[in-house]
């Protein structure tokens, strides 16, 4: 009280008001500081640029047989970098192959989960009573389980069962493992969008939307979740990293990706047999895979750390 | 308890509802054989009286034959591996906790010290590389280019236990190591901490009695995870060093569609899980006196 020249904002008086930075302006610029967040994403990004781009600098494909070069040695400067496996198969492009099977597998995987996840969640918090309770409880019985059990349990089934979703085949061996991987996944951004939920129902502009005359599932969908994305969004990357792991411990104990398709996890499973005659098929594919999941872990810390407004 | 009794309704229903049986997968086999071994296993009974038969056997735990492997039954095949697989879980769980509490503690006490760093890579290593990777590698180094343990055999030695066990532990002690590292540092900035060193009684019984003890509590709480953690890892830790588990009998059974073996061992994993879940939370209110269940 006796510094006059302060205003109560605690700014001083007769300058102009400061321009306020946006929250996500402030978490960008905190993300930014951190180093190692920051090589992770252009690591993570030459990978996926490699792996997708990549392959067309080579004049032939990853199934392609090099009967002049089987088992040829790692040459950086040859025409097989890598060296070729013992059909004659370029190695390094075989695992930039099995990277876009994985790599698409988590980013399409953990993008569905989210959607699933803030529909369900939104749903079961604003709704709540015995309908929240239900959802809940089925949600905690499939999180208390090992998440392979689950993952191995959905994708065998629907592999067998000849379902078809119109004119998507459900037991087609890729799209019952994308299914599987998807839900394992969406449990545990459930539970954190529906705690965002139950704190957004009782909020003004809900209750405006209600007056309105809105139905709970217009409010649901166009109030609830899209103000519960944001909560669920930080462990995005997370999401991804647990959606490549399932993809890949699947595919390596051969309930996974099909045949004409290889994965990273196909990959090491193939190359763990042979890991007394040429480490290269163990090292190449799961040096790429424990590159990305790094990658993917300092960038899961580096956003909590910036935009996680209960970790602050 | 009805988490247990939910989860056999969705296993046993999941598994049913699917067509294709475990007799149609070889091609042939005449379709009159198929429906004789179906009506011997007693598959095309209504699905409720085939669940409530299987239900009242599980009561006095009979799970019933095994459809592959003729001649056993699933308690049989559950009697036979289990002790394998309990032995490196239960291995692989005092490893990492105690492995992960050491390096914790020594993190937070030497922060950005040597120890502090090296913890960190370990459990950087441990969180970011899954099993299926490191057990490989391990094989790699100790089996194949120091020949010191063996690649993968499976007997009464001390040293076929080594790089499973290292491996099935690998991610909890990266995990532990963490939460106590933090737990450990937040520990030693409370007031009572404080209190303790002002009185005297010596760094030494400040950091055992005192800090450790509030410290320890979510390492505590993560117990009961930490065994989901370690049975999902030996379903894939008993592929990679072929080790005659039930995690490899899982796999196999879920691949050949052994229904009832399918649901003895999901069954069995999942009273592992709640088990535990129980046993850590008793602990819990034995130890914190702030943890009161009415």
């Amino acid at each position: 009280m006796s510094d006059l020249t302060v205003a109560p904002n605690g700014l001083p008086i007769g300058e102009p008001m400061p321009v306020g930075e946006s929250p996500f302006k402030a978490s960008a610029r905190r993300f930014a500081r951190n180093h190692l967040a920051v090589v992770s994403c252009i690591v993570l990004g030459f990978i996926v640029l490699a792996c997708y781009f990549g392959p067309f600098l080579f004049p032939f494909s990853s199934e392609d047989a090099d009967f002049e070069n089987i088992s040829a040695p790692v040459n950086l400067f040859s025409l097989h970098p890598f060296g070729t496996d013992d059909l004659g198969r370029d190695l390094l492009l075989r695992t930039l192959d099995g990277g876009q099977v994985s790599l698409a597998l988590g980013f399409f995987g953990a993008l569905t989960s989210v959607m699933i996840s803030v529909i369900y969640g939104a749903t079961a918090g604003y709704v709540g009573g015995w309908l929240d309770d239900i959802m809940m409880r089925w949600v905690d019985i499939l999180l208390s389980l090992p998440f392979i059990l689950l993952a191995i349990l959905i994708k065998v089934v629907l592999q067998d069962s000849g379902l078809h979703l119109g004119p998507i085949p459900l037991d087609s061996p890729n799209i019952s493992l994308f299914i599987a991987v998807v839900f394992t996944l969406w449990l545990t951004p459930a539970v954190i969008a529906r705690g965002q939920a139950v704190s957004l129902r009782s909020r003004e502009f809900v209750e405006a939307a209600r007056a309105q005359g809105m139905s709970a599932w217009q409010i649901i969908t166009q109030h609830i979740a899209p103000n519960s994305v944001n909560v669920v969004i930080v462990y995005s990357s997370l999401l991804v990293l647990e959606a490549i792991v399932t993809e890949s411990i699947l595919s390596y104990l051969g309930i996974g990706v099909a045949p004409p398709f290889a994965s990273w996890g196909s990959l090491i499973d193939e190359g763990a047999a042979r890991i007394e005659t040429d480490m290269r098929l163990l090292l190449l594919p799961g040096g790429f895979l424990a590159a990305v999941l790094f990658c993917l872990n300092y960038i899961t810390d580096g956003l909590r750390d910036a935009f996680d407004p209960n970790e602050r | 308890m009805p988490t247990l009794f939910v989860l056999c309704v969705i296993t046993f229903f999941m598994m049913r509802v699917a067509p294709g049986g475990p007799f149609s997968g070889n091609r042939r086999v005449s379709p009159e054989f198929v429906k004789l071994m179906e009506d011997a296993y007693h598959l095309n009974d209504p699905l409720w009286q085939q669940f409530w038969t299987w239900f009242v056997g599980a009561l006095h735990f009979d799970f019933g034959p095994s459809l592959k492997l003729r001649d056993y039954n699933v308690s049989e095949l559950i009697a036979i591996g289990l002790p394998t697989s309990l032995e490196v879980g239960a291995w692989a769980m005092l490893l990492s906790t105690l492995v992960g509490l050491a390096l914790g503690i020594a993190g937070a006490l030497r922060r950005n010290g040597p120890i502090d760093y090296s913890a960190g890579a370990i459990a950087m290593v441990g969180v970011a590389v899954p099993i299926f990777v490191i057990g490989p590698l391990l094989q790699i180094v100790f089996g194949l280019q120091l020949g010191w343990l063996p690649v993968a055999r499976w007997d009464d030695t001390w040293q076929c236990r080594v790089l499973p066990v290292l491996t099935l532990s690998l991610p909890n002690i990266a995990y532990v190591s963490r939460l106590m590292r933090s737990s450990m540092i937040e520990a030693a900035r409370t007031n009572y901490v404080r209190t303790a060193r002002a009185k005297g009684i010596g760094e030494r019984r400040t950091i055992l009695k005192h800090a450790l003890r509030g410290a320890i509590m979510p390492v505590v709480a993560y117990l009961g995870p930490a065994t989901a953690v370690t049975i999902a890892g030996s379903v894939v830790v008993e592929n990679v060093f072929s080790i005659p588990g039930i995690g490899r009998y899982f796999v196999e059974a879920v691949t050949n569609r052994d229904y009832p073996l399918i649901m003895g061992v999901t069954l069995l994993y999942g009273t592992i899980v709640i088990g535990a879940n129980l046993v850590t939370d008793i602990v819990r209110g034995l130890l914190d006196p702030k943890v009161n269940y009415e």
